[in-house]
């Protein structure tokens, strides 16, 4: 992390809406009661207090941060050079991976193997899939 | 007069510390060895550093070290908020840069960036209690980061059309990936109510210098201030920046009083 950032930081917010990242999973064998893909994140609800102390909220926007940081080191790749095999070697995308597998303990989902995919909507234009990761177990 | 100034200041921003060492300390499940953030996988973003300094990062982020860091943060900012001393807040800043290794980066943001600011201008300010003029041009250093934080961030809206409209105020609110409440969701959809807010909004960040004027204008903007932070926390939230911003305004007021 540049040490200059501390001095000088850049107070840019809200410059543009920003394309938004929204990471999904989904199941072998499926559930019956869910869709192709499932959503991982989920906005825990907030109450006055939390002002003072929001732990579950920071953590939602940190889950939502590391997506997005995933989504931006493929989309800064535009020569291709990464190939899948060395994308699954980055931090960014082991750590994805252990948001979705958190998100299948804590539900206490029965499955073999989980796929998960980054769908991405543009600030302007259709939504694509920034990612769409191999078979992994469950275990 | 400057003491006192820096003494709130101080005392602020070791709150927003105390809030930060708590909160991490109720996230061990995240950042366990079995958690999302588990360290044995961080610990490759840090291969390439020697490996006595890879051998120290491996034990200080053993899940009971780190978390017993947390809880020794919150209690120190906890005496820096009533002892206000410059060893404690050394301290603290070591404890800053432990997170930023833990989390890759800032993990909350702009917030994150606001305490760091702080805090290292607090710690220079004391180092150079000797030194009158110098330690207060650090302090009016704060002064004008939080002034440029508002005026910066009035721009780079009003340079976009979608601001002036109100179309960037309801995609945020709208469709972004923030917890938003029905109730704002519900006003953003009004374009009249959403094109308003977004202009007030624009004319406030953009005239935040005018709260260097005089103590009136101080505060009477930061009071504002701290109103929309309440409203971003309600609608967004974003609690922590609340505090974090609360902290740099003894260096508004500072400013504003002429005193240096």
């Amino acid at each position: 992390m540049n040490l200059l950032k501390i001095f000088i930081p850049s107070w840019r917010f809200f410059d543009r809406v920003g394309d938004r990242a929204n990471l999904y999973f989904s199941l072998h064998p499926k559930r019956k009661s869910d869709p192709d893909w499932v959503q991982v994140l989920n906005p825990p609800k907030r109450n006055a207090f939390n002002i003072f102390l929001n732990p579950e909220g920071n953590l939602y926007l940190a889950k939502q941060a590391l997506v997005e940081r995933l989504v931006r080191e493929i989309s800064e790749d535009k020569e291709n050079v990464m190939t899948a095999e060395f994308i699954e070697h980055q931090v960014s995308f082991q750590l994805v991976k252990n948001l979705v597998l958190a998100k299948i303990s804590e539900e206490k989902i029965l499955a073999h193997s989980f796929r998960f995919m980054i769908e991405v909507t543009p600030e302007q234009g259709k939504p694509y899939q920034a990612l769409v990761s191999e078979e992994y177990g469950c275990n | 007069m400057l003491d006192i100034y820096l003494h709130i200041a101080i005392s602020i921003v070791s709150l927003v510390l105390v809030i930060q060492g708590l909160e991490y300390s109720m996230l061990q499940k995240a950042w366990s060895k079995e958690g999302v953030w588990s360290w044995q996988i961080l610990a490759s973003d840090y291969q390439s550093l020697p490996d006595v300094l890879q051998k120290f990062l491996n034990h200080l982020m053993q899940d009971k070290i780190y978390y017993w860091l947390c809880w020794a943060q919150a209690f120190i900012a906890m005496l820096n908020i009533s002892l206000h001393s410059t060893a404690l807040s050394g301290l603290l800043f070591l404890f800053l840069l432990i997170h930023i290794i833990r989390w890759r980066g800032f993990y909350n943001g702009g917030s994150d960036a606001m305490t760091m600011l702080v805090l290292v201008v607090c710690i220079f300010a004391d180092l150079f209690k000797n030194h009158e003029g110098l330690q207060k041009g650090i302090f009016l250093y704060l002064a004008i980061q939080a002034i440029l934080s508002y005026f910066i961030a009035g721009i780079v809206k009003a340079k976009n059309p979608q601001w002036w409209n109100g179309k960037a105020l309801q995609q945020i609110l709208l469709y972004s990936n923030y917890s938003v409440p029905a109730s704002v969701k519900k006003l953003a959809m009004n374009s009249k109510i959403s094109k308003m807010s977004s202009v007030l909004i624009i004319i406030f960040e953009l005239s935040f210098p005018l709260a260097a004027i005089n103590m009136k204008t101080a505060a009477f903007y930061c009071a504002a201030a701290v109103v929309f932070h309440i409203f971003n926390f309600y609608a967004l939230g974003l609690n922590r920046f609340t505090f974090a911003w609360m902290a740099s305004y003894p260096a508004i007021f500072f400013l504003a009083s002429r005193a240096y």
